[in-house]
């Protein structure tokens, strides 16, 4: 065989096999949609908080030399009796609470985002594995998710964080304790998006271009990479920014029932937990503000994910 | 040359249940589909053979069975004279020498992959040994051949057309520089107008690189205009085969003439 003409131009010919992962639509959609822009501007202030709590929270709260108990139970700057630097009061110790909660985003954050990470990597890759393969592999990981789903989620986390303190001890379990809650939350995330996975594998490897990639002899690993999982990740960045949400309050829900992460790196679900303690006595402030920057939080990254749901499914 | 390129003796393929732990326990006997049943014909190098027959009848099976897709029970099969089934043969040589144009041309391609990346996939992954530049004029020249521009290398799979899609899973076979290729059902999903294009597309390519073409088909009018050779199939048995003229003209099997005169008989340049 021979094919000889060539034409002068094909210098600019893309051989590449990148994805057209831009395609206007996500954008133009989301200019249409008010409420996805207040959303992504709240989660991005958040985010800012997150990452840079030193340069944005007023006080460093954490560092005990710069308590003062005479700064103890002032209320939010608005209200008789408190003060312009503290805007939403202070704790028992004279803690400034803005900042408290800055901080207590980041944790809170760190450990939705890390712990989503995590699921949704074991999730994928045993979801593609169990979708392409089938037969005795399939049979086992789907097994294995089925019986973690008779779990709920936060009971595995409970266990598994009663786990961790048996075998850590409590000492080596206070330092890690943000890493086991991780893990803990993570651990019964990856069902969801095996699920998922696999049952669009299982479409997908019998298409055409898996077969003539098959026929190619293409390595399995490529073919899993390249033709298969771009073909099955779009409902899993939906998923994954949904359990974002989820799992930040799995975090705060085992802080507040006092499993989560110790009170000296208190994340949201912590501050709700020790505010709980004065709603009676009068410093309503101390479990209200952090409640609603939970509630804000959860809503902005609900309310995305939902928009990408919305924007991206009809093209499955 | 061979004295046949591809060369079926008695192949049969059965599909089982998969047997659940219940069925084991209960020993529930084991149910299968003859997908293929002891088939046996010969494909002459550079010509067209047909196989031809409603559908569940076992040609897709064959094809699969032909490109190794999947591998049969019983029988031999062989490429080249090489037999398929004995040993492990089935490497990048039988991937250089043997490729595959599908029915579905909506899943022909990868959605996600840009047209020049669909055509220069064989180029990588068969090694065919060609520089980056090398394979840019060759994505470039295979678009120009099968009637597309080789500025559509920039355009994603999803933008095109049934036609187009076949175009371009044809030239990426063309890529692959395979004598054989085994086409099932190429243009069945498409429009009758785009069909006779791709069926002439196909007739052209085959004279310019003296491909050989397995061509599974349903449409009798469509067989008629490619083959060389035909062979009928009904319930996953050959009951006929021959020259495509002979079939034709003179069909010997009852099935064959039910076939024939359930279709209307087009004049053959009806399809161009
Ligand atoms: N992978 C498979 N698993 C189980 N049964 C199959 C499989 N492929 C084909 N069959 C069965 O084999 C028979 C022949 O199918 P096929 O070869 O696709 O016929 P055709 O292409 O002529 O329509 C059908 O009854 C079909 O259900
Ligand atoms: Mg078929």
């Amino acid at each position: 065989m021979s094919q000889t003409t060539i034409p002068s131009d094909s210098a600019s010919i893309p051989v590449d096999a990148r994805p057209p992962w831009y395609q206007g639509k996500l954008v133009r959609a989301f200019l249409r949609s008010p409420l996805t822009i207040l959303a992504v501007i709240v989660l991005v202030l958040y985010l800012l908080a997150g990452i840079a709590p030193d340069l944005i929270a007023p006080h460093k709260v954490f560092d005990l030399s710069t308590l003062d108990f005479s700064n103890a139970f002032l209320p939010p700057a608005w209200v008789e009796g408190g003060s312009m630097r503290f805007p939403l009061g202070t704790d028992d110790q004279g803690r400034d609470l803005l900042s408290a909660i800055i901080y207590g985003l980041q944790v809170s954050l760190m450990v939705g985002v890390v712990s989503v990470l995590l699921s949704l990597v074991i999730g994928t890759v045993l979801g593609l594995l169990a979708g392409y393969f089938g037969g005795w592999l399939d049979a086992l990981i789907m097994r294995i998710a089925d019986i973690q789903l008779t779990f709920p989620a936060i009971l595995v986390a409970v266990l598994v964080d009663g786990l961790a303190r048996a075998v850590l001890g409590s000492g080596l379990h206070e330092q890690l304790a943000i890493w086991v809650i991780v893990a803990a939350i993570a651990l019964p995330g990856w069902v969801q998006y095996a699920r998922t996975i696999r049952g669009l594998t299982m479409v997908v490897r019998g298409h055409n271009y898996v077969l003539a990639a098959r026929l190619m002899r293409q390595p399995t690993s490529f073919i899993l990479r390249r033709h298969i999982l771009p073909n099955v990740a779009t409902p899993i960045f939906v998923l994954a920014t949904i359990q974002i949400a989820v799992a930040i309050v799995i975090e705060a829900t085992l802080s507040f029932i006092g499993l989560g992460v110790p009170p000296t790196e208190p994340s949201l679900g912590t501050l709700i937990r020790i505010g709980n303690n004065y709603m009676l006595s009068g410093e309503w402030w101390l479990a209200i503000f952090p409640g609603l920057a939970l509630f804000f939080l959860v809503m902005a990254i609900n309310l995305i994910g939902d928009f990408l749901r919305d924007v991206l499914n009809p093209q499955l | 040359m061979t004295a046949t390129a591809i060369s079926l003796r008695g192949v049969s393929k059965t599909f089982y249940k998969r047997r659940s732990l219940v069925d084991v326990v209960r020993r529930t006997p084991v149910s299968g589909v003859t997908a293929v049943n002891g088939v046996s014909f010969d494909v002459k190098p550079g010509k067209t053979f047909a196989l031809v027959g409603e559908s569940g009848s076992g040609k897709s099976t064959i094809a699969q069975l032909v490109v190794g897709l999947q591998q049969a029970d019983a029988g031999d099969l062989l490429i080249k004279d090489q037999s398929m089934l004995s040993g492990r043969t089935v490497g990048l040589d039988m991937a250089r020498t043997i490729q595959m144009v599908f029915q579905d041309p909506y899943t022909s391609l990868n959605p996600r992959w840009q047209v020049g990346a669909v055509i220069s996939e064989p180029c990588r992954a068969l090694r065919l040994g060609l520089s980056e530049p090398e394979i840019r004029d060759r994505v470039a020249d295979l678009l120009t051949k099968v009637g597309l521009h080789p500025s559509d290398a920039g355009r994603s799979a999803h933008e095109l057309s049934g036609g187009q899609r076949q175009r371009i899973a044809i030239a990426r076979m063309l890529a692959a520089q395979a004598e054989i290729v085994v086409c099932d059902e190429p243009t069945s999903a498409l429009d009758v107008s785009v069909q006779a294009q791709i069926l002439n597309l196909m007739r052209d390519l085959q004279d310019e690189f003296g491909l050989t073409y397995l061509f599974i088909s349903h449409n009798m009018s469509v067989v008629r205009f490619m083959a060389d050779d035909v062979g009928v199939m009904k319930q996953g048995r050959l009951v006929e085969q021959g020259p495509a003229e002979q079939v034709f003209s003179a069909p010997a099997d009852p099935y064959t003439r039910a076939l024939l005169a359930a279709v209307p008989r087009p004049e053959p340049e009806a399809v161009h």
